[in-house]
């Protein structure tokens, strides 16, 4: 890890100030440390802003029909939280899967939806691969070994895959992701190769509208292991009476949203027919590249056994 | 002398300490190598190859040395163990010392060198074809030179047979074996003196190595070793004291290097990813008549070979047996043994074979087991030597097989469970040759004033070794156990050569010196103890008439003469050292038994016998395997600290379904060789929640062994192997195929169940 500058920012205002290209947010520090540790970057951040030192971003409240929760609440805060627990008991449950106890007494909620990709290639050490994520033109997801963080649905020019476990049941309860620029709906948040967000933007809260009554919620999540491990394959689901979400995690760029399974299942009594065809249906144009065409089986049974818990 | 071989003991098997380098370790307190004097010296980094394979026709570091903050550079020129031809990604041609280590990994990045890229091979099978690039290990072929051993004539024995069959398995993956902390070392010099800590599993070896490679003469070469961590087979050879020395000789300060993870990787041995040919011929009725093994090694950029015939040679019951064994050389990381030998990829793999073979002759695998392996007591047949303890490996199967049940569970294999899982169940044993008595071996045991003993070892402290061996010294001096302290380890100054830790011979070797250097103790303290005891009658009490026990040193003819090893201490003239040396022909015990009785000084084999049993759940969705029941039985000799040696065979129990079931990998990019998985996130053990350990039934076979001091034995291994390969024969009884490329991951199983 090289040496490079360090501000503790005390306002939002002050952080911002101090962004810029070649500046990185700090938070929990799980993914930014590993990665400069790492030496990942095609091109370094010279500076880190720590916005861990700003108060007033940690908190988890419900409020005019809405959750909000501070960028910098902590994953096993929100995992513990009664509030989350009960209403948005998938976001909850996602907290939960990330990582180890360790991370997520340090890893922040701004920080998991922000994450830097898993992929091999993109974060061998020194640019070794100089992907299309990098600046290069090639992915070598497509042309390497792909059986791990890699995308069957929706890769254009990079088929890695997203990461993050919470903005999976985020993105199913149609969250809103607030920064210092703008209110962004989750669903636009995420772009194949990051997130939307200015190089002097910060997340300072993520709200989450309450789920109309007796909305069914589940996570699920298949990683190798049953800890520490990034999720393979994931799901978010929020079927109420009018309305049905379903969303795909770790199987494309960004969060998914199987929409044509979202059609079968919307209004329907959830049977374990139909829960097998909305399985197969969340797969409709997947594109499997060399040794990931497991991951097609691992949606359908992740879909089929979270429309069915 | 005390009777090591009696059946009960005062300390040996009973006494607990508690274990606080574990939680200090647990609770990240405990101190590494670099963690040490933080603050007085300038920190290293190491460059790696970016190739796969490649020479270098020029280097330039001007651009680092002018780097403000760097105050040395060396390259392949000034260390004779590195080399201006790369046989892999990562492999270090390259260091620098700054006064910290952002300043030293920046000043590597401005190390320019012009490089011929050459042709590599990433795969064996690729290395073997005709007309391959060289990966540069050996000269003109990709293939070293063969071991071959064996007995009798496996021609005659084919032709002997009723059925003949030949089975090829293989490649399976190389595996790393990381441990949590880094490889690294710390070092200086005083004059032409150069001290240093190291973490390694092999003091004194090391020590000759760094003084031989920085071109000193060994005793002005001070590197001990301090904070050793995990071994696994991986500590052995260490080359962070040449590195830092040449380092600090270049800059006039401390250094010290930390390998980065992706640097110690290919550097450090990772386990070999084999391919077996075993052919087999029986009678009708299951009895062995030949069998010949041709075993290929994926040996990395150091073509390793490996070793299979050391438990090849004891568990089958076989008059022919031929065996061959190559390491094949490619452009990847160094491989070795895991956990010592060739496991537990043969395990898995004969089993293959032997599977094959029983169903061709219409057998149960568990009768074909009992059919062609060694019968209790045996002799080698090579050698006529004794091997093995008064337990067998016949003894851990049938163990394995009733506390499992496992012929009552067995015709439920291939079954869907109500869940919808598939189930299955695997056995599997072997002998195994672990935990071995080994010569050179040293061990030096203080007396002082106060009637403690501080014992010294020149071996590193891996394998919960200082546990065993001070209840063994205790036990041997007849001391109480708080008296006996286990002090420095791994120091070649002050110690006699400990030997290579590998393959748990902590206990049985250092175990034998220490015996040895208790009973030389007691030479020369009983003759003043009896002199003082005599009182106003001179030689009333004699030397060969004391014992001890307990704390206290009495007469045996009249008990009621007796002294204190406290006020031993204090009597007698200093300094007391009591010293010893182990050899490997110590058999401790001539051997009444069906085996014969061999005398002292008879080279044993030290087999143990391990068999284990698995029971598994499959998810026929995900791939998922449940482990629902382990049962592990190993000839575990006499256990000598229960503590200890349970958490040893647990750890082997868990690190062979890690190893073999939950793809604990290493990944090159094929196109360029380059490894992929650079951190220990790629490091797939699993954690608790991937195996429960209220499923895991570890089953030590008590014995009193022939061969080793108090007649223990070694542990932790055979549970690792197998485990491992009744794990893959489990999910293959499931599954209805055995997969043959280990690591079984999810997908491949998916595969086979036809649904990826």
């Amino acid at each position: 890890m090289e040496k490079i500058a360090h501000i503790d920012a005390t306002t939002t205002d002050e952080a911002v100030a101090a962004l810029g290209s070649d500046a990185a947010i700090i938070a929990g520090g799980t993914d930014i440390y590993n990665a400069l540790k790492a030496y990942i970057y095609a091109d370094a951040p010279q500076t880190l802003v720590n916005i861990k030192t700003i108060p007033g971003l940690e908190y988890i409240k419900e409020e005019g029909g809405m959750l909000k929760i501070g960028a910098l609440t902590r994953l096993a805060d929100i995992a513990d939280s009664s509030v989350v627990q009960a209403k948005w008991s998938s976001l909850a449950q996602a907290a939960l899967l990330v990582g180890s106890p360790q991370l997520r007494h340090q890893g922040t909620i701004g920080g998991n939806i922000c994450q830097n990709c898993r992929c091999w290639y993109y974060r061998a050490e020194h640019n070794q691969f100089h992907c299309f994520r990098k600046g290069g033109n090639l992915c070598f997801l497509t042309l390497g070994r792909s059986e791990k963080h890699s995308a069957i649905l929706g890769g254009q020019v990079c088929f890695t895959n997203s990461v993050s476990d919470t903005a999976i049941p985020l993105t199913a309860l149609g969250a809103t992701v607030v920064t210092t620029k703008r209110n962004i709906d989750i669903g636009d948040f995420f772009v194949t190769l990051g997130d939307i967000l200015d190089d002097d933007e910060i997340v300072t809260e993520i709200q989450v509208p309450e789920p109309a009554a007796n909305t069914k919620q589940v996570f699920l999540k298949w990683a190798e292991r049953k800890a520490i491990d990034f999720a393979e394959a994931s799901v978010a689901i929020a079927i109420s009476s009018s309305d049905a979400k379903i969303v795909l995690g770790s199987v494309a760029p960004t969060p998914w949203r199987a929409t044509d399974a979202e059609s079968t299942v919307s209004g329907q009594t959830i049977t374990e027919a139909l829960a097998i065809t909305a399985g197969e249906e969340a797969v409709n144009g997947a594109i499997t590249i060399l040794d990931n065409t497991y991951k097609i089986q691992l949606v359908k049974t992740l879909v089929k056994r979270a429309l069915l818990a | 002398m005390v009777d090591q071989f009696a059946q009960d003991l005062d300390i040996i098997g009973k006494y607990r300490v508690d274990d606080v380098r574990g939680e200090q370790i647990i609770k990240g307190t405990y101190k590494f190598v670099n963690d040490h004097l933080d603050g007085q010296k300038l920190f290293g980094a190491v460059l790696g190859s970016p190739y796969a394979h490649a020479r270098i026709l020029s280097i330039d570091t001007s651009k680092a040395e002018a780097l403000e903050g760097v105050e040395a550079v060396i390259t392949f020129e000034d260390n004779s163990t590195w080399s201006d031809e790369m046989l892999c990604w990562g492999q270090e041609y390259a260091a620098v010392a700054a006064v910290d280590e952002y300043t030293a990994e920046r000043a590597l990045t401005l190390i320019d060198v012009d490089w011929e890229e050459l042709p590599f091979n990433t795969h064996p099978e690729d290395a073997m074809a005709s007309g391959a690039p060289l990966t540069g290990t050996y000269d003109g072929t990709n293939i070293g030179p063969p071991n071959n051993n064996g007995w009798g004539d496996v021609e005659a024995g084919f032709a002997e047979a009723d059925v003949v069959i030949e089975h090829t398995t293989g490649w399976s993956r190389p595996t790393t074996q990381n441990t949590i902390e880094r490889e690294g070392a710390y070092c200086w010099w005083d004059g032409d003196d150069m001290y240093g800590f190291d973490r390694n599993q092999n003091p004194h070896s090391n020590n000759r190595g760094a003084a031989g490679a920085l071109g000193i003469n060994l005793n002005k070469c001070h590197v001990s070793v301090i904070g050793a961590g995990g071994g696994f087979g991986g500590g052995g050879q260490t080359r962070e004291p040449v590195t830092a020395g040449l380092l600090a000789r270049k800059a006039g300060k401390p250094v010290s290097v930390v390998r980065a993870r992706r640097i110690q990787s290919p550097s450090r041995r990772n386990h070999y990813g084999p391919r077996l040919t075993m052919k087999i011929g029986c009678k009708n009725d299951g009895t062995l008549t030949a069998m010949e093994t041709t075993w290929y090694a994926w040996g990395g950029r150091n073509g390793s070979r490996g070793n299979y015939w050391e438990n090849q040679d004891s568990t089958f019951d076989t008059p022919n047996i031929k065996y061959t064994a190559y390491g094949v050389a490619t452009n990847t990381g160094v491989s070795s043994g895991y956990r010592c030998l060739a496991h537990p990829e043969t395990a898995i793999m004969q089993d293959m074979v032997l599977q094959k073979m029983a169903d061709e002759l219409g057998m149960s695998f568990l009768d074909f087991m009992r059919k062609i392996f060694t019968p209790n007591y045996h002799i080698q047949v090579s050698t006529e030597r004794p091997m093995s303890s008064p337990t067998s490996l016949r003894d851990a199967l049938e163990t394995a097989v009733s506390e499992s049940n496992y012929e009552q569970k067995l015709p439920n294999a291939g079954t869907t469970l109500p869940d919808g899982r598939l189930y299955g169940i695997g056995i599997h044993a072997h002998y195994d040759r672990h935990g071995m008595t080994s010569g050179g071996r040293g061990a030096i045991i203080h007396l002082r004033r106060d009637g403690t003993a501080l014992v010294t070892l020149g071996s590193s402290d891996y394998q919960g070794g200082p546990h065993a061996l001070g209840h063994m010294a205790a036990e041997a001096l007849g001391m109480k156990r708080e008296s006996v302290q286990i002090g420095m380890f791994g120091n070649p100054d002050v110690s006699l050569d400990g030997g290579s830790q590998a393959g748990s011979r902590a206990t049985c070797s250092n175990g034998s010196a220490l015996v040895i250097a208790a009973e030389d103790l007691k030479r020369q303290v009983f003759p003043v103890v009896a002199e003082e005891l005599s009182g106003d009658v001179p030689g009333s009490v004699v030397a060969d008439d004391l014992d001890a026990k307990d704390g206290m040193i009495f007469s045996t003819k009249d008990p009621t003469k007796s002294m204190s090893w406290d006020d031993a201490g204090g009597e007698a003239p200093r300094p007391i050292l009591g010293w010893g040396q182990s050899w490997g022909e110590n058999l401790m015990r001539p051997m009444s038994s069906p085996m014969g009785d061999f005398p002292i000084g008879t080279r044993s084999f030290h087999r143990q016998g391990c068999a284990g049993v698995c029971e598994v759940a499959i998810d026929q969705d995900t791939g998922d395997v449940e482990v629902l029941g382990y049962w592990n039985v190993v000839d575990a000799g006499r256990v000598i600290d229960r503590h200890s040696a349970e958490g040893q065979y647990k750890c082997g129990m868990w690190v062979g379904c890690g190893l073999k079931g939950l793809h604990w990998n290493i990944f090159h990019d094929d196109g360029t060789g380059i490894l992929l998985s650079q951190t220990m996130l790629d490091d797939k053990m699993p954690t608790s929640m991937d195996l429960d350990e209220t499923k895991n039934h570890p089953i030590m076979m008590e014995s009193i062994s022939y061969t080793g001091p108090f007649g223990a034995h070694g542990i932790g291994e055979p549970a690792a192997s197998a485990n491992a390969a009744c794990y893959i024969n489990a999910v293959g009884s499931a599954l209805g195929v055995i997969i043959q490329e280990r690591p079984i991951t999810p997908p491949k199983i998916l595969q086979i169940l036809g649904k990826a």
